[in-house]
């Protein structure tokens, strides 16, 4: 018997999603003295990837996901990619890889700036830690670089999508929160 | 001005509302009289499922593998999972099972949750036939399936003779989704 699938438009379901990410983010992490958070995601199939970071502007170091994050936050991170996969296939559009949420907090509102890609970095030859290293120094720069020598994969990675565009990019306005 | 990164007052009666609001997410909710819900934390492995039941009692399953439906899952789990955080926060007992029948009233939603402490693989019995002992305790023999009522009896059984289970109601405002048109 076959339930009731919803289709939502696109960005409405995106609105609802962005949403959702910032305030597990939000509940999960103490972000009240950060600029900027990062979601990242990549899906290939069924081989989902997730993580985030940001730059403490104290110590001036990245705090990412990389050790380990608790299984809550990982279950919440993971459904995230899927939710995207689904609004992708659902408006029938080509379907996605990575997902770069850039959730900033240093105005009065929170605003996502998000960017969907088909960049195909595996079948590009790059590794998962090449891969992770070109979407952090495109959001916080190379001074951040945990290993010196994917800085030439990264560079490599820039000229690919400078010569390619394959990204789609929106705004949402994150909705304000208040405890209930 | 509101602080941006004030935290929701993450509570039982919270995630019950998330958990419905997963659903409705997914699937239109409007169309059916009953909805259950069973999360199991049980023998180390989490699952979540959920059933709606049509006016002629027509029930259909939701299936976690097929495409589309993880992100879903993934959302249930995280909820169920935090829902025995808070009880650990607050010194409660951590449940295996929750069992959520929500039913639609004209303004509000009504959950009946049931909250039990049976390991059942723990105790020998199959994963596969744990949805047929609820479903028969919500809408009795005709909807179980899977390992037939002689196994859902034994379950029953054992559930008498062993810890009873933690049951509460909470009502929640109806904000149903308009149906959209891609």
């Amino acid at each position: 018997m076959n339930m009731k699938f919803r289709k939502v438009p696109f960005e409405e379901r995106l609105h609802e999603e962005i949403n959702d990410t910032f305030r597990f983010l939000n509940t999960s992490l103490d972000l009240s003295d950060i600029g900027h958070i990062f979601y990242w995601g990549q899906v290939y199939g069924n081989s989902k990837s997730v993580g985030y970071w940001y730059v403490d502007e104290t110590t001036k170091i990245i705090v990412d996901s990389v050790n380990g994050v608790n299984y809550i936050l990982f279950r919440r991170m993971i459904a995230e990619v899927s939710m995207f996969k689904k609004m992708f296939s659902d408006n029938n559009m080509k379907p996605y890889i990575q997902v770069l949420i850039d959730f900033d907090m240093t105005g009065s509102q929170v605003i996502a700036n998000v960017t969907f890609d088909s960049y195909d970095w595996r079948k590009l030859d790059f590794d998962l830690e090449s891969v992770w290293d070109y979407y952090r120094v495109e959001t916080v720069g190379s001074e951040y670089l945990k290993n010196g020598d994917n800085l030439a994969d990264v560079n490599k990675m820039q000229e690919y999508a400078a010569e390619h565009d394959e990204t789609l990019h929106y705004q949402v306005v994150v909705d304000d929160f208040r405890s209930n | 001005m509101k602080d941006k990164t004030a935290k929701p007052n993450l509570t039982m009666e919270y995630e019950i509302k998330d958990i419905y609001k997963i659903i409705d997410d997914l699937i239109d909710t409007s169309i059916y009289q009953r909805i259950f819900f069973l999360g199991e934390i049980s023998g180390g492995i989490t699952s979540t499922d959920f059933w709606c039941i049509e006016e002629d009692d027509k029930i259909s399953d939701f299936v976690t593998y097929e495409e589309g439906n993880e992100g879903t899952d993934d959302k249930l789990t995280a909820d169920i999972l935090e829902m025995n955080q808070f009880l650990t926060q607050k010194n409660m007992k951590n449940f295996n099972q929750i069992f959520i029948e929500y039913t639609f009233q004209k303004e509000e939603i009504v959950a009946n949750v049931a909250l039990d402490y049976f390991d059942w693989p723990e105790e020998g019995f199959a994963m596969y036939g744990v949805p047929d002992y609820y479903l028969s305790k919500a809408l009795g023999e005709k909807y179980v399936t899977n390992f037939g009522m002689e196994n859902v009896e034994k379950m029953t059984k054992y559930a008498e003779s062993h810890e009873a289970e933690t049951a509460f109601n909470y009502q929640f405002k109806n904000e149903r989704k308009d149906e959209y048109e891609i």
